[in-house]
């Protein structure tokens, strides 16, 4: 696929073209249907309000999935086979927050099987502060 | 059912394994929610002619396996409410193609204290029906204050 990041090109520095979303409680109700995993704070807006959020927030598993997302992208395949990523969860996701996910290459490595990348990268919300934080490894 | 308590929990526990079938409901489901649109997820022409052969699962789906209320659920017990996600680790090795079924083996890979709070990280590998691991998950989150 021609969208794919060609390895050999990739140079330290470099930004991953950062990927847009905007959270909804539509979103998190679909993502709980698929997990079958009725935790209220997620799905419930009355019990939700008590909690020290004051609203319903996103499973973190639904936005970490971003991270993989803009890392398919990239290296297609590659990330199937040889991805790592190892995150933070620093803030809530709430429906409503506008997401911004990025990455920076951070180390380029040849080794025996191949091109090793490292990246950092994150998740911001619309205040910019940040919602994830991390890095990523893929073997190309 | 039961609730966990923090003191049934050893490092180095492991609980039994757990199969799971990715139904191809599910997964059209979840790339909703997650507004995946790769087309080697997507795209049954794109991915036949791919290097998988066909169309595989965004690998961060095994994350609706390993989450405690699932490893939990075979020994009759579910967590308690209240539970915070701060960290996670995965690494991928290999895909899963729609319609897998999948066997996981979860444990406890650390018990800790920080700053007043209890940490319990989570270990769970997936593995296809022929056997080889095709990811690796180590959820990390607070156990809420009991009681």
């Amino acid at each position: 696929m021609d969208k794919r990041l060609n390895p050999e090109e990739i140079m330290e520095g470099q930004e991953l073209v950062p990927l847009k979303k905007t959270m909804t409680q539509e979103k998190i109700n679909t993502y709980i249907s698929s997990a079958e995993d009725y935790n209220p704070i997620h799905v419930d807006p009355e019990f939700a309000k008590k909690t020290p959020f004051k609203s319903t927030i996103a499973p973190g598993y639904q936005f970490i999935a971003y991270i993989s997302e803009l890392m398919t992208r990239d290296f297609g395949e590659k990330w199937i086979t040889g991805g790592m990523m190892d995150v933070r969860l620093l803030r809530a996701v709430l429906p409503g927050d506008e997401l911004s996910i990025g990455g920076k290459v951070t180390e380029k490595r040849e080794e025996e099987n191949g091109i090793v990348i490292g990246c950092d990268v994150w998740i911001k919300n619309h205040r910019d502060e940040d919602v994830i934080v991390g890095n990523s490894l893929v073997n190309c | 059912m039961e609730v966990m308590r923090l003191s049934e929990l050893r490092k180095g526990m492991k609980f039994p394994d757990y199969q799971y079938t990715l139904r191809p409901d599910i997964i059209e489901t979840y790339i909703k929610a997650v507004e995946e649109t790769d087309p080697l997820y997507t795209d049954e022409d794109y991915a036949r002619q791919g290097p998988f052969g066909a169309r595989i699962v965004p690998p961060t789906t095994i994350a609706i396996y390993v989450t405690p209320s699932q490893v939990f659920k075979d020994i009759g017990k579910k967590p308690p409410s209240g539970m915070i996600q701060t960290a996670q680790k995965f690494n991928f090795f290999n895909p899963i193609t729609i319609g897998e079924t999948v066997t996981a083996r979860a444990s406890i890979d650390d018990i800790y204290q920080k700053k007043g709070r209890n940490y319990v990280v989570m270990k769970a590998d997936a593995y296809n029906e022929k056997g080889d691991r095709v990811a690796s998950s180590y959820l990390t989150f607070i156990w809420p204050a009991e009681s």
